[in-house]
């Protein structure tokens, strides 16, 4: 259940669980702060998902900051969707949400997969995400794409990456993250020759 | 240094849009050297945090790169030059369509292509640690298909520039004494000297040259430390500016100053087409022979640590930067001196004294048409020789000038007679006597020694045929020793060195090598006859 606040500058704020969803001094501020920090994963997308809804100025700040970008924002509980909504009305407006309760319905979430079609960037509200850091982490890692079961989700939307998949799957060690050498050890080089040599060019750049 | 390339590109095709990709730290520099029409920055460090961070997409980076090639393509090139000598650049270069390739490109079976005999050298030659080579900026030049004549790096002083000078002589009181510009610092730690040398220079300097007046160059991440090396002369009671200026601004300082002394920087590149004379104090992995002052006339100093120069991109693995140790201030600020004072009798005195010390190298832009160096030393003047004909003779291979019927041996010996004139003059007896006979000696034992060694491989081919190993370990002894005694680096055994497996392609590339270093010898000998014909009729 979520209860709502005012911050020190008299902004609504909320918590859930008795955890702060956002600063309960200056919530602009610390949006502000936090799309600076993320200025390099944003400048070159055209579309990012962002776990934790929390209080929506984080949200907000994105949208004015760089307006025309596509943001997804994933949030398990339906209440702070409906909050930032009635929050920030039309500052929002063009902000898609997907609330889903778990890693299989993301899954099957139509506007996840389509996202994963192109390029994207995944930025987390840590603050937004404190009343249930699992599922935030597990969706993390599912859309980052670097434990197994994320790099299989995104080849599974991914046509054009198929000569990936097509190879024999590769075993990762539980604490080890796929990086482009794994990548390369699962690409099947007898085709797909041009996507072979960007991968052997971005191999070049970690060497 | 790529700046001769894209003016002989501009040249050969005065109604082409020339683009220029360039990693985006540099993308400032290369567009006020106003070589091409349009400046591409590729973001590789964006490209490369992708990569390496967790907390981003794994397929962030291949989608970042891809759409790069894409945008590259829409512009529909009908040429690709790669001025780049690494695997990525020649995996970018062949995923650029185009119906011509120059330079490295590398397809997904990592077949490398270079699309220019100037570039197959590069590859081959100056990469396998060959002693004497061309500079980048000549194989650049040449490789493009750039004809042999002054190399054109000039770029017109500013307005703008001149008036921010102006502006910074008045702020900081300066006359009309002699100007040292100081680079102190370079883009890599091995590369930089050490910071008390630079203040006991400067302190040095002043002394016999008591009117100069000192500027340490800086860009703006460099501030703090340079600072502090201009505070600390001050507490000596030595003046020294301090100059972040717009680079449009630096070459104003550059084309109204008397001397830079610099380790090797984009700087020195910069001043070739002012007046300032240079001191480039070479150290680490700077290598003099490929990225050395290209402008005629700049002196070079080169540490004599075996170490040197190191590998690129790799930290010093000894204790301490002895190249850097090795050169004395006393020597930089004597070097200096002789520069301001136009002494070359005094440079050759400092080369003898400071011998055990340092290299000290003169640049020359030949009448040949390609940079080399001069030992200031005359112990040296033999491998200096030797090394003006070995170029000239990798120029007459590279242009396939050798194969045409009417070869221009007799204009090109005599085009390097006069060169060596001029430098030699007072000692063209020895030279003809002494140094030009042991070389045609030399090459003439070293043209044997290679016919024979071609024959017993080609024997050997024909014996083994190709079925494993086809070269005995006494003809592969022979091969190394041989490759030893022409200071070729690795530019033979490489090529024994290749897999077995490969059968035809390591016997044909193994032959073709051997081959062109016997053209090379006979195109030599060939040149030291012509020469020794000319020193005849002009004694």
């Amino acid at each position: 259940m979520i209860v709502k606040l005012k911050s020190k500058n008299e902004k609504n704020i909320a918590t859930v669980n008795g955890k702060l969803l956002c600063s309960s001094i200056d919530p602009l501020k610390e949006a502000q702060s936090w799309v600076k920090k993320n200025a390099q994963k944003i400048n070159t997308q055209n579309q990012i998902f962002v776990l934790g809804a929390g209080c929506g100025y984080h949200l907000v700040a994105l949208t004015q900051n760089h307006p025309g970008l596509n943001i997804i924002v994933i949030e398990r509980k339906e209440e702070l969707i409906d909050f930032c909504k009635s929050e920030h009305g039309l500052d929002l407006a063009d902000v898609q949400f997907v609330n889903e309760v778990d890693l299989q319905h993301l899954k099957v979430n139509s506007i996840v997969k389509k996202t994963l079609k192109k390029k994207y960037a995944v930025l987390t509200f840590y603050p937004a995400c404190s009343h249930n850091l699992d599922y935030f982490n597990a969706a993390e890692e599912l859309l980052l794409g670097r434990v197994d079961e994320g790099l299989q989700f995104i080849l599974s939307q991914r046509d054009d990456l198929k000569f990936i998949s097509q190879n024999k799957k590769i075993k990762v060690a539980s604490n080890e993250l796929i990086s482009i050498k794994t990548l390369m050890q699962m690409a099947n080089s007898n085709e797909h020759k041009e996507e072979i040599v960007v991968l052997k060019a971005l191999r070049e750049l970690v060497n | 240094m790529s700046l001769p390339a894209l003016r002989a590109l501009r040249s050969r095709y005065p109604k082409a849009q020339i683009h220029l990709m360039v990693n985006s730290p540099y993308a400032k520099m290369i567009s006020f050297l106003n070589g091409a029409d349009q400046i591409i920055e590729f973001d590789r460090k964006d490209i490369q945090d992708s990569l390496l961070s967790a907390d981003r997409p794994v397929f962030e980076s291949y989608d970042m790169f891809k759409e790069f090639i894409g945008r590259m393509n829409e512009n529909k090139y009908d040429l690709v030059i790669n001025l780049t000598q690494n695997k990525l650049s020649g995996y970018m270069a062949s995923m650029i369509h185009a119906s011509d390739h120059i330079g490295l490109a590398v397809n997904s079976k990592d077949q490398a292509t270079f699309g220019s005999p100037w570039f197959k050298y590069l590859n081959d030659v100056a990469s396998s640690g060959a002693d004497t080579i061309f500079h980048y900026a000549d194989i650049f030049y040449f490789g493009v298909g750039g004809v042999k004549s002054h190399q054109d790096w000039s770029i017109p002083e500013s307005h703008e520039g001149a008036e921010e000078l102006e502006g910074f002589y008045r702020q900081n009181g300066f006359t009309s004494g002699p100007k040292v510009v100081l680079q102190a610092l370079t883009s890599d730690e091995k590369k930089n000297w050490q910071s008390s040398y630079w203040l006991e220079t400067v302190r040095q300097i002043k002394i016999s040259v008591p009117t100069s007046e000192f500027v340490f160059l800086c860009a703006p991440s460099e501030r703090k430390p340079i600072e502090s090396l201009a505070s600390q002369l001050k507490a000596m009671g030595l003046k020294c500016g301090v100059a972040e200026l717009s680079l449009a601004g630096a070459y104003s300082l550059l084309s109204n100053a008397d001397l830079l002394i610099t380790g090797d920087t984009s700087i020195k590149h910069l001043a070739y087409s002012t007046r300032i004379k240079i001191l480039e104090i070479a150290l680490g992995s700077s290598d003099k022979r490929k990225t050395g002052a290209y402008k005629s006339g700049s002196v070079i100093l080169s540490s004599k640590v075996e170490c040197h120069p190191c590998e690129h991109s790799k930290p010093c693995f000894r204790d301490k930067q002895y190249c850097s140790l090795q050169i004395s201030p006393e020597l930089v600020a004597l070097t200096a001196r002789s520069l301001l004072l136009n002494d070359l009798k005094g440079l050759k005195i400092l080369a003898e004294e400071y011998e055990d010390e340092a290299h000290i190298h003169i640049a020359q832009n030949s009448k040949l048409g390609f940079w080399y160096t001069l030992s200031m030393n005359k112990n040296n003047q033999l491998s200096d020789l030797n090394a003006q004909l070995e170029k000239l003779a990798w120029f007459f291979l590279l242009e396939k000038e050798h194969l045409k019927s009417l070869a221009v041996f007799g204009s090109e010996s005599n085009r390097l007679s006069e060169e060596l004139l001029n430098v030699y003059n007072d000692d063209l007896g020895a030279i003809l006597e002494k140094m030009i006979v042991q070389i045609e000696t030399r090459t003439q034992n070293f043209e044997g020694r290679i016919e024979k060694i071609i024959n017993q491989v080609d024997k050997e081919i024909r014996n083994t045929n190709l079925t494993g190993d086809f070269l005995n370990e006494s003809l592969k002894l022979e091969i190394i020793n041989l490759e030893k005694d022409l200071k070729l680096g690795q530019f033979l055994s490489e090529k024994i060195n290749l897999s077995d497996s490969l059968g035809i392609y390591k016997a044909r590339q193994l032959h073709n090598t051997l081959s062109d270093t016997f053209h090379l010898q006979k195109i030599k000998l060939k040149l030291i006859r012509d020469l020794k014909s000319q020193f005849k009729d002009k004694l």
